[in-house]
Parts: C-alpha cells; structure tokens; sequence
C-alpha cells in the first residue's frame, strides 16, 4: 500500500534548516531505502515563492496566488511510502516529526498521511 | 509452506547485518558470530512454519541465537577458551553482553563495525566485496557465487580464506577513529562501489548487465548511509547507485544487447530511482559534500534529469568531470570529461583530449579508449580511422556483448556507407 506524508510547517525557528537536520532526514530515507518501503521524497518550494491554491467556490474558478495564501502553513515538503498499513505509514511520519524534534528545535509542524489509491490487483 | 520459507529469507536479508553484527561485539569473532546466526536462521525455518512468524523476529533470531551460544558455553567452557576472548568471561558476564546487545541504541554502531570488519585493510578488495555481500548483505554462498559467475566452491573458499586472514591479522573489532576511520570508511564505500559496478557492467560473461547484483549494492549503500548519516560523501554514493540503476532497464533491448544513452528510451527510466536518488544528493550538497561521490551523483543527475542527449547540459557535465579529475586523478575520469566536451564543444574538443591520453600506459589496454577515440572519429566523418579504433577496442573488451556491439560499429563504414 502506497502512502505520500505530506509535511505541512506552521513555524520555522531560522531561516535555514541545521545540517544536523539533513543528516537526520538522510539517515531516515537511507533506512526506508534499505528496507525497501521508500518510493520517492522531494522537498516543495513555499507557497509564497512559487505556488498557488486553485478553487471552486460558488460557482467560479478562483485563483489565490502565493502573497495571499495563508503563509502561517506551508507544505515544506513529500515522501512516498510503499508500507503494509496505515499504522507503519504513521510511524514514519513520527519518525520524521522526532528528527525535527531533535535538530532544529523550535519548529512546529505536522504531517499528512494519506493512501494512495490503487488499481485492484 | 513456501511462504514461511520466504519470510525468513526476506527477514534474514533485513536483519542479518543487525543480527550478526550485533553477535560480532559479543563473541569478537566473525566465525562465531556467523555461526551462532546460522543456526539461529535455521531454527527459524524450522520454527516459524509451525508456529507462525514472530512479532519482532529480529529479537526472535537474537534470543535463539544467545540461548545456543550459552548452551554451548556451559557445554564446553574449555572448547570455548579457543576463543580467547570469550572464554576470558564468566558464563553470566557473557550473557549480560547478549542482553545488552538486544538493546536497540548498539544497532548503528554493531552494523558499522560489521562492516569496517568485513573491508579490513588485510583483506583484497575481491575478498572485501564477496565478505561484504556475505555478512552485511545477507547473501548465500550460492546467491554470491551465481552473481560473479563463479563456482560456489571457489566462493566458499575465498569466504573462508577471508575470515582466516581476519583472524589471523587479529582484526581488532572496535571502532577505527580519526584518520583510521576515514580511510575505513572509504574502504567500504570502494566495496559497494565494487558491486555495483559489477552488476552495472559485467566484466565478463554473456549478459551486460546483472540487476540484482545492483540492486544489492543500492541496499547496502542504504544500510551505510542509515548507519553513518553525517557523512555527505555516503548519501553522495547512495545517490550515485540510484540515479544509475535508475537507467538499468533501457539499457538493455529484448534480445540483451546493449543500448547506448543517445537511443534509451527515457521513459523506461525508473523514476522512482531517479527520486530517491535527488533526495539523497539533496541530502549530500546540504550536507557540504563535494566529494568524488557526490560529484559522480551530481553528474548522472545532469543525466537523469534532460529530456534528451540533445538537450544535456554537457558544458556542466563537463565541468563536474573537471572537478572530479582534480579531485581523484584518474584517467578514466578524463576519459569521460573528453566525452561530454566533445558534446558541449564538438568533437575536435574531445579528440584532442583523447589524444593526450592515448599515450599513457594506464589506458594502453582500456577499451573504451578506442572507442570514445572511435565515436569522435566518426562524428569527425573520419570513417576508416574510426573502424580501425572500434577494431581495436572490440579486441581489448572482455565483455561478449560488449565485442559484439564494437564490431558491428566497425563494420559499419566498411561498405563507404
């Protein structure tokens, strides 16, 4: 069963992440590689910088571009999971918050776990 | 019950390193260590058919594996004392270490010992790879045997020769620190690196390319990568692995001939590989690597990310093959640098390069020479020079498919065509 964990950020104690942070989150992708559940990762620019939110509200198609958009919540960035349920998908996603936790201290944020549809077998 | 056979193979496959390298700190032996999980593994295939798959089957295989040694240790003390630092220990200090070693906070340090222990520098880098594929990777005598098309005979006795040397060198089973360390380090890396490449080119034989020997490799610079993560050079290597595995698939047609980067089919690249691998580069730059590793990523991610040949931004290719050739003196690297300055600049760029090379020794019975030589040539329409050298290289290769594709590039022109 597939999984994307979506990290949503609602606050960044420093501009730039620690590089013990790197080292965390590439020691976690490392070990999903080695264990075969690690489909593909990749961090999403902000909002802000280059992104927009297209919605359908009363019978129009708006666009809300980056200035506008609730900049306190941001989608920092994804990761796909191949995992035998949702139990191990979360624990992936603990995993990641306790990397947080432990290398940049201060940052606030959470994540989106959700299955992937899959054609029946 | 075939399927219980299957999960103690996948289990072993994920577990082994943990496992054995764990038993490694408390025998300091890697025949008893080895021994202690075999049995353990085979009492699992015993085992679990009957009574279903344990919840935490790592701990299952340690805890069968510490109550044989104990058994044994009150069976033979003396027997023991062979080992000589177990038999130093008292039976109840021994089975303190094994409980201390089903704590899960030893888990990177035990794997990482287990694999310095498998590259020590008394050992040859054949034994190196073959021990890691053993004891790290998990695999068979007959797994290791059937991915270097050698007999399992000759396999098995190199393993044991290997574990001899160990013993005899009295390998010393702590942690190198400082510069023993880096050296250490990259010893393994070599070792991977050495897999890899034998499974992404075969040096001989009758297929080009051997997947699962790839495949292998990927997992193994995971477990390194997992175990050392400070390290940008490691996840550089991880990224290297995927991002060139990613292409594995088109580089090969139906009948298992090779297929050269110009005419893959782009869409038969995994992308999945490709994602993994730019995480773990991302993971290598922000980490400040700019190490052979991270260098040769950076490169086959210039690859991986272009829609085409055409549209590969060879002058950063070959900027990065610049660096590398700065960064480790190689010949090889040069080799390749002429490759992408004869795209970004036009083949006279390139061949001028080649020519400088064609004189060192290093390179004299390099095939791939005569044939970079051999493709500048022909986009230079200097056709019979260029049959000559695709001659010449398809004499030095020692690859059938590789020959094969030689020769018919050579033949090629011979028709003025």
């Amino acid at each position: 069963m597939k999984f994307m964990t979506l990290v949503h950020e609602t606050h960044r104690p420093t501009d730039e992440p620690p590089m013990e942070l790197f080292a965390a989150i590439g020691a976690l992708q490392a070990k999903s590689t080695a264990d075969g559940t690690f489909v593909q990762a990749g961090g999403l620019a902000p909002m802000a910088a280059a992104g927009a939110i297209v919605s359908l509200t009363g019978g129009s198609i708006g666009t809300t571009d980056g200035p506008f958009v609730e900049v306190k919540e941001l989608v920092g960035g994804y990761a796909v999971y191949d995992v035998a349920d949702t139990e191990t998908a979360v624990e992936k996603a603990r995993s990641f918050l306790k990397a947080h936790l432990e290398a940049w201290p201060g940052w606030e944020g959470w994540v989106e776990v959700r299955a992937i549809f899959e054609p029946p077998a | 019950m075939v399927d219980e056979a299957r999960v103690v193979e996948q289990v072993w496959r994920q577990e082994s390193s943990r496992l054995l390298g764990a038993l490694l700190r408390v025998t300091r032996s890697v025949d008893r260590a080895e021994d202690l999980a075999q049995e353990a593994l085979a009492q699992a295939l015993e085992s679990w058919p009957r009574t279903g798959v344990p919840d935490n089957p790592a701990a299952w295989l340690m805890s069968t594996a510490k109550r044989r040694a104990i058994d044994q240790f009150r069976a033979g003390e003396r027997q023991l004392r062979a080992y000589a630092q177990v038999g130093e220990s008292t039976c109840e200090a021994y089975e303190a270490e094994f409980d201390q070693a089903l704590a899960d906070e030893h888990v990177r340090d035990d794997v990482l010992r287990l694999m310095f222990t498998c590259c020590h520098p008394s050992l040859t880098p054949e034994s190196r790879t073959v021990l890691t594929l053993r004891l790290v990777a998990g695999l068979s005598t007959r797994e290791i045997a059937r991915a270097f098309l050698s007999s399992e005979s000759t396999v098995a006795s190199r393993i044991s020769r290997a574990k001899r040397t160990l013993a005899d060198a009295r390998a010393p089973m702590d942690e190198p620190v400082g510069r023993e360390r880096v050296e250490r380090l990259h010893s393994v890396m070599a070792a991977v690196y050495l897999v890899f490449n034998e499974g992404h080119t075969a040096t001989e034989g009758a297929d080009w390319t051997r997947p699962d020997l790839c495949r292998e490799a990927v997992r193994l610079a995971a477990i390194l990568a997992s175990v050392v993560p400070g390290e940008p050079e490691v996840h550089g290597l991880l990224a290297l692995l995927e991002l060139q595995s990613s292409r594995l698939a088109a580089r090969v047609d139906e009948a298992g001939e090779p297929v050269l980067l110009a005419d893959q089919d782009r869409s038969r690249w995994d992308a999945d590989a490709i994602a993994r691998g730019a995480a773990a580069l991302d993971v290598a730059v922000r980490l400040g690597g700019d190490g052979p590793y991270v260098l040769q990523a950076a490169i086959a991610w210039e690859h991986a990310r272009a829609a085409s040949v055409e549209s590969t931004d060879w002058e950063r290719v070959a900027a990065l093959y610049e660096r590398l050739a700065r960064a480790t003196n190689s010949l090889v690297v040069e080799l390749n640098r002429a490759v992408a300055l004869g795209r970004a600049r036009g083949p006279e760029a390139g061949l001028a390069v080649v020519e400088d090379l064609a004189t060192a020794p290093a390179l004299a019975r390099y095939h791939l020479l005569p044939s970079v030589r051999g493709d500048l040539l022909e986009q230079l329409g200097r056709l019979e020079e260029a049959a000559a050298q695709f001659d010449r290289a398809a004499d030095l290769a020692t690859n059938d498919r590789e020959r094969t594709l030689l020769r018919a590039r050579a033949r090629r022109h011979d028709d003025g065509g």
